[in-house]
């Protein structure tokens, strides 16, 4: 799912936008594995609030599997410390597989 | 309302990314980030990669102040950019409503309301991971994150709410204080470039 096509602005801020995501959310959008790729290519910036409403809407919409599995690719920012913190306070771990792209699936 | 700028010289306009703006929605925020967003990547001021964490700070303060102020004149934020003589450079950025105050926008909480006594108490509950008003376990990321992201060297966050005072700079935290009164809640954040 190309995330820009969504919103067609650089910077997401609200924790509304994040249910845009969630609104056109289904199973077409899992891969055979069971994993969802959402591509940020093009987004510039994103608000530690719009992050932590998109993780807590992923896994209520892709969390059916206990193999919850999200790849977020092009990620305008690198982890840090506040990222693991909301990743934490859901009960998500969040790795950076590379610069740019998170990878998040059940603690 | 006229301002009387007679021997004031002009500054780069450039340099005012956000002029001070009222807001009150978070539609209006999200607009005055992307606009901002874009006009710093067109003024080409400072390190680009400075202008994500500028716009995600600003909205997050921004956010804040509209859903949590109860501001009756609404919310009001402005982003400079300052070219300093001896060679710095930074982004500033600046929100102000005139509400409730954070003291009690948390005590709304009664899980938090023995920990916010005072303005000085709350302005330092208010920075920690999950702590809001709302009492919702998920909220409460906003101020925390803009804490975490001040606290690298050469950034200074000021957080003036009622009489609370709070500096965070460079890797570290002074005690929150007791200052003079604002009838609502500042926040000011420096980021050098």
């Amino acid at each position: 799912m190309r995330v820009f096509e969504l919103y067609k602005r650089p910077v997401l801020v609200t924790r509304d936008s994040a249910h845009i995501i969630g609104d056109i959310l289904g199973t077409e959008y899992l891969d055979n594995n069971g994993e969802l790729y959402l591509d940020f290519q093009g987004i510039e910036a994103v608000t530690p609030s719009f992050i932590d409403e998109l993780i807590g809407i992923l896994e209520s919409k892709v969390a059916n599997n206990q193999e919850f599995k999200v790849i977020l690719v092009n990620f305008p920012t690198r982890l840090t410390s506040k990222y693991s913190a909301i990743g934490r306070g859901r009960h998500i771990k969040i790795d950076e597989i590379q610069p740019g792209q998170w990878e998040l699936s059940r603690e | 309302m006229e301002v009387d700028d007679r021997g004031v010289y002009g500054q780069d306009q450039r340099q005012l990314i956000l002029p001070l703006t009222r807001f009150s929605t978070e539609r209006e925020v999200e607009d005055l980030v992307n606009d901002a967003y874009e006009k710093l990547k067109i003024s080409g001021l400072g390190a680009p990669n400075m202008y994500p964490i500028v716009s995600e700070v600003f909205g997050e303060l921004a956010m804040n102040a509209v859903q949590h102020s109860e501001s009756p004149i609404d919310a009001y934020g402005a982003i400079q950019f300052y070219d300093f003589q001896d060679g710095g450079s930074r982004f500033s950025c600046a929100v102000a409503d005139g509400g409730i105050g954070i003291r009690r926008s948390l005590e709304r909480n009664p899980q938090l309301k023995p920990r916010v006594r005072y303005d000085w108490d709350a302005v330092l509950v208010a920075i920690e991971e999950r702590v809001s008003g709302t009492g919702d376990p998920h909220r409460g990321i906003g101020l925390f994150g803009v804490a975490e992201e001040m606290r690298r060297p050469g950034r200074q966050t000021i957080i003036h709410s009622g009489q609370g005072w709070l500096d965070i700079s460079e890797g570290q935290q002074n005690p929150p204080g007791r200052t003079t009164l604002f009838p609502g809640t500042l926040v000011f954040v420096s980021v050098p470039t």
